[in-house]
């Protein structure tokens, strides 16, 4: 390298030489390289810009699609009367956040994300089509630009059919996704399109929350197709809305390598049952015993219905300690510290429920801490 | 690279004959035939010609000069049993693997280093695997790591960018660096 040849005859040739064996030689470099390499001239800028898709691309760790109502800034100081079309001023935009991991807090927090670039593309509110046309493309492009490691984030958006097929497209890198969100988003999909789309990342971590089209999503079916479950976080738009899922999902955690670490579905009714549940604490009891968990467990496995009998059998259990809150009528909030011995305590505000005295429940927050809670509604029909 | 066929072309004994090859300066190489076929498109022509190949006439490579037909010979020499190249990277970056170099090649390339334009242009032509992508690679580490005007002066390169294009490609790449 130190010595430099005659460049004469270097001057000559690459005048002529073709794209073909430019576009080789950047395909050497690495995407820093080659975004460096844009500001050596005109024709090292266009053959990037028109193989972008063929060369090294970046790695990012988080992508966010957030579609939102934004309203157009408005002039201060002047009189103005009520909105009565506010719906009409609303834009819709679709922004694109890309994020990346600090280089310097790697190693020290997990929390801290530069975000690298952020691009808002503007919405037709009267050209539905040529909207979802226009998100298409905006995924399309980013997925072939980038390679996302961690996580993928839905916000607002419709998700098609069509949107989940980009994704599985050869160019779409998305095989190290752990973590996966839909907020606020419509989904229009059938649970074999999402669940083809978790087949292809590595998922660990799953948040559907206030989305619609829930009940035909979050089924066994789903949960079947998710490997090593840590993360899961699921809310509903109507409160305590039914949820098409059995003790098959809740036996499929309890057979995992490592148990989930947080469980998050409070607002959640479903096909649970007391069993069901009770088999999953034992389990994490009979791993905490052996030592076998190494990061807190916090639980909430939503409403449960149970009938009178059952749930009279359930006072009577011995060995696991559990703290009883009676929230509203026939409804009652359990809560399971497993790594306090503390003994049962019972508490009950309105005071009408089998006379059970009110407790308090120490809290303590303890490093490998084990929390389960969950709501019993109480059938009291007598079978 | 010689890859047995059935009017029996690729046999050993012809691997040893010679061959005589025209450049486009009307200079004639006399190549054994299996130093050749290192060469993808002469192979082809002698598999095209099969019974009827003339090995006297000889082959006409009219976008090839003689003196960067010589260097690639060299390399052909050298590779002749040569296992195929294999070209590998990363799934997920798009990132190439590079190859690894021998003693012999690093010191070909050094004493080329002023026609590896050339050299690639020949390879590509002459589809030579691993001529073409060594060269290719080689092109890519004197790129590495130099300034943009360090690049331009190297290769020749007229400055052709405007100050402004220059500062929005600069805005744009900040964040490569986080």
């Amino acid at each position: 390298m130190s010595s430099e040849p005659s460049t004469s005859s270097l001057n000559d040739s690459f005048q002529g030489i073709p794209e073909e064996i430019l576009l080789q030689v950047l395909k050497n470099l690495n995407s820093a390289e080659l975004l460096r390499s844009r500001l050596i001239s005109q024709r090292f800028k266009r053959v990037y810009k028109t193989n972008a898709h063929r060369l090294a691309r970046p790695k990012i760790d988080h992508i966010t699609f957030h579609v939102r109502n934004s309203i157009p800034a408005q002039q201060l100081g002047r009189l103005r009367m009520p909105e009565t079309n506010l719906q009409k001023k609303y834009k819709k935009k679709l922004c694109v956040l890309l994020k990346k991991r600090s280089k310097r807090s790697a190693t020290t927090s997990s929390s801290s994300m530069n975000t690298v670039r952020s691009q808002e593309f503007d919405f037709d509110n009267k050209n539905e089509e040529g909207n979802s046309a226009n998100f298409l493309r905006a995924l399309q492009d980013t997925m072939r630009k980038f390679s996302i490691t961690e996580s993928l984030c839905f916000d607002g958006c419709v998700i098609s059919p069509k949107l989940i097929e980009q994704f599985i497209e050869p160019y779409s890198d998305i095989s190290s996704i752990q973590s996966l969100s839909f907020v606020l988003c419509d989904l229009c999909v059938t649970v074999k399109d999402i669940c083809e789309l978790i087949s292809r990342i590595s998922c660990s971590t799953l948040c559907i929350e206030f989305c619609t089209g829930t009940e035909k999503i979050i089924t066994d079916k789903l949960f079947a197709q998710i490997q090593e479950l840590k993360t899961l976080r699921l809310q509903t738009r109507d409160y305590h809305q039914l949820i098409d899922l059995t003790d098959d999902t809740l036996l499929r955690w309890a057979m995992q390598k490592e148990l989930p670490q947080t469980i998050e579905m409070s607002e959640i009714r479903c096909g649970f049952t007391l069993l069901g549940v009770l088999a999953l604490i034992g389990e994490l009891k009979s791993r905490l015993d052996l030592n076998q968990i190494s990061n807190p467990v916090t639980w909430d496995l939503g409403s449960i219905t149970v009938n009178i009998v059952d749930f009279m059998q359930f006072l009577t259990l011995q060995g696991l300690f559990f703290n009883i809150q009676n929230v509203a009528p026939n409804s009652m909030r359990v809560s399971i510290d497993l790594s306090q011995q503390a003994p049962l305590f019972i508490s009950n505000h309105d005071q009408s429920w089998y006379g059970l005295n009110s407790l308090v429940f120490p809290r303590q927050s303890t490093r490998n801490s084990c929390r389960i809670s969950f709501q019993l509604m109480i059938e009291t029909k007598i079978v | 690279m010689a890859t047995e066929s059935a009017n029996g072309v690729s046999s050993p004994e012809l691997n040893e004959r010679d061959v005589v090859i025209t450049t486009n300066d009307n200079r004639n190489f006399t190549v054994k035939i299996g130093v050749a076929r290192v060469s993808k498109t002469i192979n082809n022509m002698i598999q095209d010609l099969g019974e009827s190949l003339d090995l006297s006439s000889g082959i006409p490579l009219p976008n090839v000069d003689g003196p960067i037909f010589e260097k690639v010979l060299e390399w052909c020499e050298e590779h002749k049993n040569a296992p195929e190249i294999k070209v590998e990277q990363d799934p997920h970056t798009r990132e190439r693997k590079w190859f690894t170099m021998t003693e012999w090649e690093e010191e070909y390339f050094r004493k080329f280093l002023s026609h590896l334009w050339d050299l690639a242009m020949a390879a590509n032509y002459l589809e030579i695997p691993s001529l073409y992508y060594y060269t290719c690679q080689k092109l890519a580490e004197r790129i590495k790591g130099r300034t943009p005007e360090q690049i331009r002066e190297m290769f020749g390169i007229e400055d052709d960018l405007t100050e402004e294009e220059k500062a929005e490609i600069r805005r744009t790449n900040v964040w490569c660096t986080y």
